[in-house]
């Protein structure tokens, strides 16, 4: 079993006075595209935010290749290789699809690194490198979500963190974005750990399952079992 | 002594502004930067009818209540469709206006000069051209500007007033008129200001524009906020304050032309200072039902009437609704029934059209096709607070409580049918709407006990934990008396442990009768609570069951899930 | 139609004040949504400093402009750090926080009138050439109010548009959240964005400090305007900003025409009426 690269112990945050997250335990290994499910308001989202450093956990601990970096800003996460792609308008829709990337790699200093890394999402994202001056803003929802995960791989992550990336997408726009997904995964060796609501779909693509139910975790293992749909009911 | 006496009228004037200021900020949450200019509507007013008409005391004094009355009752209506940020630059730029047409007009206003010989106040033979003289008048007037404002703002429509402040769409939910409110504060507001106007012009015997600048709203403002918004002693208090205070710099003995702007920067200091450190002014806000004990002392009335149980009859038919926005179909061809004495969940995938079904049989949006029945009437159509008055609630996913009213405060805004919701009946019947808060206090104390939070109901609704927010939420559902209540995720957010323990409240509901439909993502919510679900997905019901045959179908859950 | 041409004249230079003006207050507003009202005072104090430099120190006119400029980008930020983003930090509301700018704008209002007296201050002996375009006539104080908004809002777009602060500056106006998630440092970009809004203000204040003089409410009428042309541009556009700006000049000048010079205000006032009853978010804004 490979070490674990990102995890949380007795995890719980909130919004003033709500706990939407209970005492988590999760743990992403090295390489492992761990998906998130449970129904709306298990508290899923409050827990990527919190491990990201968006809101400060009430208790618990993030740990990150070892090393304790509970409550610490976004700045600092994504120095250390922790992207996060929030859910639904994660771009800065008036500047171009070219300035939304170079914004991606805003922590980044070195211009070649990032015109090398700027090559990897073209090449991953065709469309990108077609409409690179086009403004963010008019993309088609599709290619917004593509230009999301493009702007977060842009200082080569290697924990890369989604938010429901298939959120207002069309199934076949799904199949593409979870096709990306498992392409950077084995492609750059990424570390995923992506919460979803399109279980279908987002199922195949993981090596894990963590269930969410009233901001605690009901389930941690296998996806197959999950298969089975009604079983797959009782945890929501 | 004139001197003293100068700053005792002064006071009566300011205390006049910050009151009503305060009706218009603090209670209706309409923030207005026009104040000055309606205080110049009654200086000028009792300036040129007196000067140029001639009108003896007190008719130039009530036609520029009239008027300042009318404009403020104009400048609501663009307050009913803007507010924040908007308001206060179309509110700002009334003020600039109106200075700007107080320094052109002419021989009307006198221009920059201003109008000079206006007539001392005189009454009968009496003639108060003596500051000695005009202080019992202009306190005279201060107290009953105070206790007109202060009728108003400790009344129930008063309650209903800081209810829309906290909340606007949660405020219509529970029935109250909008716009009626916000035409009603404006209007008493400038008209009050109108009357510290013509005091004024009377004392002064001259108006001038620099009177009435920005300068002054931000002056009268800073009252408002130190002595506390949604306290109207509070804006004495301020009043009191900020007219000593120059008194106070006295002492430095500095050169006059700096004194006089040292005064005005040390009272945006204070704002300043006060906004940050005690927000809330030196007085806080105050409940309006003073301190109630939940002993036995409180008549408690059983809040929830028990509705005949006719036969299974159904109390809410929904048919053929349909729903798109621009071009994509929400809910297509729904069918739903509602009974009393049931429990009848929504479930679905996202997107299904729960939340959309829910809108529409709440009236809070239009069903492009379709009607939707209660009782045998059709309601399609209606606005949600003539939803309400029909007999059909709902709660808010996202609670909506009035945060800064206490638990009572939040249930008996909700209560329906109060007369002390109409101006006229709050200064005109005062011996009937005592007699109706005491029941409806009554009514509402029986509602918190059905719930279990009789014992927070003086606490503020913010301090409440938040399993006691969502139960405040169903009591303020249960108290509109309503049949059909709807609540939208009621329990979520919740631990598992509070969660049980809060299942039964709801079955409690149905098992008195009420028709109860519930939206809710935890699916153990449903299995505990719902007699009947449907099951939505692409806009319409799939599938009517138990929960137990509509968890186990496994088409059903490949939908859930797809 | 001579006068028309004129007040068409005069209200395009005056709309190029404007927009300078509302680019200011708007990049403010824009970036950390504070109505920042003792943007106005600022403004004003930048003139008095201005002339305080130019007439009792002897400095050339050009360091005064320079001196009233850094003056004004110390005192923005210290506006910020001093009183709004503690309120910021506590989550007060949008209302709370204009509140406390209206006292901030009584302040540094009071703090001029301390400082500089109650009345007005003019430059004496500055002489500008006089331009004669067929029958409209304009001064070197005109020609150097529009060629303010074209240099220094031409070089604020570029400096937005090409630069990687510029462009973390509009990342923020554009979605502050995802600002954060990369890694932008939202408390500089919001020092540097009082800054540099305040300073913009130097060059109006001082070109109306030159062409009529500096008057203690200069400040409120300049923020007032200011704001109008953000809310007509649209909240969150720079180009609106100038185009609300040009679009409240050329309506006044129009105006005129037709209304007597003291309803000047009123103007004003129904444009902005207008656009937010057919359009609130504005002529160019995008936000919901």
């Amino acid at each position: 079993m490979s070490a674990a690269v990102l995890e949380t112990a007795g995890l719980s945050a909130g919004y003033g006075k709500k706990t939407a997250v209970a005492d988590v335990d999760l743990s992403l290994a090295e390489r492992e595209v761990l998906v998130v499910l449970g129904h709306n308001g298990a508290g899923k989202t409050t827990l990527l935010r919190a491990i990201f450093g968006l809101i400060v956990p009430s208790a618990g601990r993030v740990l990150y290749r070892g090393r304790v970096i509970t409550g610490r800003g976004p700045a600092a996460n994504v120095a250390d290789g922790i992207a996060f792609v929030p859910q639904g308008h994660g771009l800065f829709p008036t500047l171009s699809i070219r300035d939304n990337l170079g914004l991606g790699a805003y922590v980044i200093d070195d211009r070649e690194r990032i015109e090398r890394q700027l090559e990897v999402v073209y090449r991953l994202f065709p469309v990108l490198r077609e409409r690179t001056s086009q403004r963010a803003g008019t993309l088609s929802g599709g290619q917004q979500q593509m230009l999301a995960i493009g702007m977060a791989l842009m200082h080569a992550p290697q924990v890369l963190i989604l938010d429901e990336p298939s959120i207002g997408l069309a199934p076949t726009l799904v199949e593409t974005v979870m096709h990306s997904i498992r392409e950077i995964n084995h492609q750059f060796g990424t570390a995923i750990l992506m919460v979803e609501q399109n279980v279908k779909l987002s199922l195949p693509v993981a090596d894990r399952c963590l269930i969410m139910k009233t901001g605690g975790t009901v389930y941690d293992g296998e996806p197959g079992p999950l298969e089975d749909h009604v079983e797959l009911m009782k945890y929501f | 002594m004139d001197y003293i006496l100068y700053i005792l009228i002064m006071m009566s004037l300011y205390a006049i502004l910050a009151t009503s200021f305060n009706l218009l900020i603090g209670y209706g949450g309409l923030f207005a930067l026009s104040h000055a200019a309606f205080y110049a509507f009654g200086a000028y007013a009792t300036a040129i009818l007196t000067t140029q008409l001639g009108w003896p005391f007190p008719l130039p004094m009530i036609a520029g209540i009239a008027f300042s009355a009318g404009v403020g009752a104009l400048v609501a209506l663009p307050a009913l469709r803007v507010s924040g940020v908007y308001l206060v630059i179309v509110t700002l730029a009334l003020q600039i206006i109106v200075v700007q047409v107080l320094n052109n007009g002419g021989t009307l206003t006198g221009g920059t000069d201003g109008i000079t010989g206006v007539p001392a106040l005189g009454i009968g033979s009496l003639v108060l051209d003596s500051p000695g003289a005009f202080l019992p008048v202009a306190a005279a007037f201060a107290a009953v500007c105070f206790w007109v404002a202060y009728r108003l703002a400790h009344s129930p429509f008063g309650r209903s007033l800081r209810a829309m402040r906290e909340n606007e769409s949660a405020a219509q939910a529970a029935g109250k008129n909008l716009v009626y409110m916000k035409l009603v504060v404006f209007a008493f507001a400038a008209g009050l200001a109108a009357v510290a106007g013509s005091l004024f012009a009377h004392y002064f015997q001259y108006v001038g524009p620099q009177s009435f600048t920005i300068e002054e709203t931000i002056y009268i403002l800073a009252m408002v906020i130190i002595g506390g918004t949604g306290n109207l002693w509070g804006s004495v208090a301020g009043a009191f304050l900020l007219v000593i205070l120059p008194e106070l710099l006295n002492f430095l003995a500095l050169p006059s032309e700096v004194a006089d702007k040292a005064r005005l920067l040390i009272y945006g200091l204070l704002l300043i200072v006060i906004l940050r450190f005690r927000p809330q002014g030196l007085f806080g806000e105050k409940a309006s039902t003073g301190h109630v004990l939940a002993g036995e002392d409180q008549a408690v009335e059983p809040g929830v009437t028990l509705a005949t149980l006719q036969d299974d009859a159904a109390t809410v038919v929904g048919r053929a609704l349909h729903k798109s926005f621009g071009g994509v179909v929400a809910v297509a061809d729904f069918d739903i029934e509602l009974h009393s004495g049931r429990v009848t969940g929504l479930i679905g995938p996202n997107g299904a059209g729960k939340t959309t079904a829910f809108n529409m049989l709440t009236g809070f949006l239009k069903p492009d096709r379709g009607t939707i029945e209660f009782n045998g009437r059709d309601v399609t159509g209606l606005k949600p607070h003539r939803i309400v008055h029909e007999g059909m609630a709902r709660s808010f996913q996202d609670l909506r409580l009035f945060r800064r009213m206490t638990v009572l405060e939040n249930v008996l805004v909700s209560l329906p049918r109060q007369s002390g919701d109409r101006v006229w009946a709050v200064y005109l019947r005062p011996g009937l709407i005592r007699r109706e808060e005491r029941d409806n206090i009554a009514r509402a104390m029986g509602v918190l006990q059905f719930v279990g939070l009789a014992d927070k109901a003086n606490e503020l609704a913010e301090d409440l934990s938040y399993a006691e927010e969502k139960l405040l939420v169903i009591a303020r559902l249960l108290a509109t008396g309503a049949e059909v209540l709807l609540f939208d995720e009621p329990l979520s957010g919740l631990d598992p442990n509070t969660l049980q323990a809060l299942l039964p409240t709801i079955r409690k509901l149905a098992e008195h009768g009420k028709t109860v439909c519930i939206i809710e993502h935890n699916l153990d919510v449903i299995k505990g609570v719902c007699d009947v679900v449907f099951f939505l997905d692409e806009g319409h019901a799939m599938a009517v069951g138990t929960p137990e045959e509509l968890m186990s179908d496994p088409e059903l859950a490949a939908r859930y899930f797809k | 139609m001579d006068l028309l041409l004129q007040l068409l004249v005069n209200g395009f230079i005056n709309g190029c004040h404007y927009a300078l003006l509302g680019v200011g207050f708007g990049l403010i507003f824009a970036t950390t949504q504070v109505v920042h009202f003792a943007y106005g005072p600022i403004y004003a104090l930048t003139a008095y400093i201005a002339w305080y430099t130019a007439t009792a120190l002897g400095a050339p006119l050009w360091l005064a402009v320079l001196i009233a400029a850094a003056a004004a980008a110390v005192i923005g930020p210290v506006t910020y750090l001093g009183v709004y983003r503690p309120f910021q930090r506590r989550q007060s509301s949008d209302l709370v926080i204009l509140i406390a700018s209206l006292g901030l704008l009584i302040v540094i209002e009071n703090l001029i009138g301390i400082l500089f007296g109650a009345g007005s201050r003019v430059i004496e002996g500055v002489n500008f050439s006089v331009f004669l375009w067929g029958p409209v006539v304009f001064t070197g104080v005109h020609v150097w109010q529009v060629a303010s908004l074209a240099v220094i809002g031409g070089a604020l777009f570029l400096f937005l548009r090409y630069t990687r602060f510029g462009k973390a500056i509009l990342a923020m106006t554009d979605n502050p959240e995802m600002a954060r998630i990369v890694g932008i440092d939202t408390r500089r970009v919001s020092i540097a964005v009082f800054a540099i809004g305040s300073a913009v203000a130097a060059a109006p204040a001082v070109l109306v400090l030159l062409k009529d003089s500096a008057t203690p409410h200069m400040g409120f009428h300049a923020v007032f305007m200011a704001f109008v042309a953000v809310v007509i541009g649209g909240i969150g556009s720079l180009r609106g900003a100038v185009l609300g700006g040009m679009l409240l000049g050329l309506a006044e000048g129009v105006g005129l025409w037709g209304i007597p010079t003291e309803w000047q205000s009123s103007i004003a006032f129904i444009v902005l009426f207008v656009v937010i009853l057919l359009r609130p978010q504005g002529l160019l804004g995008q936000r919901t």
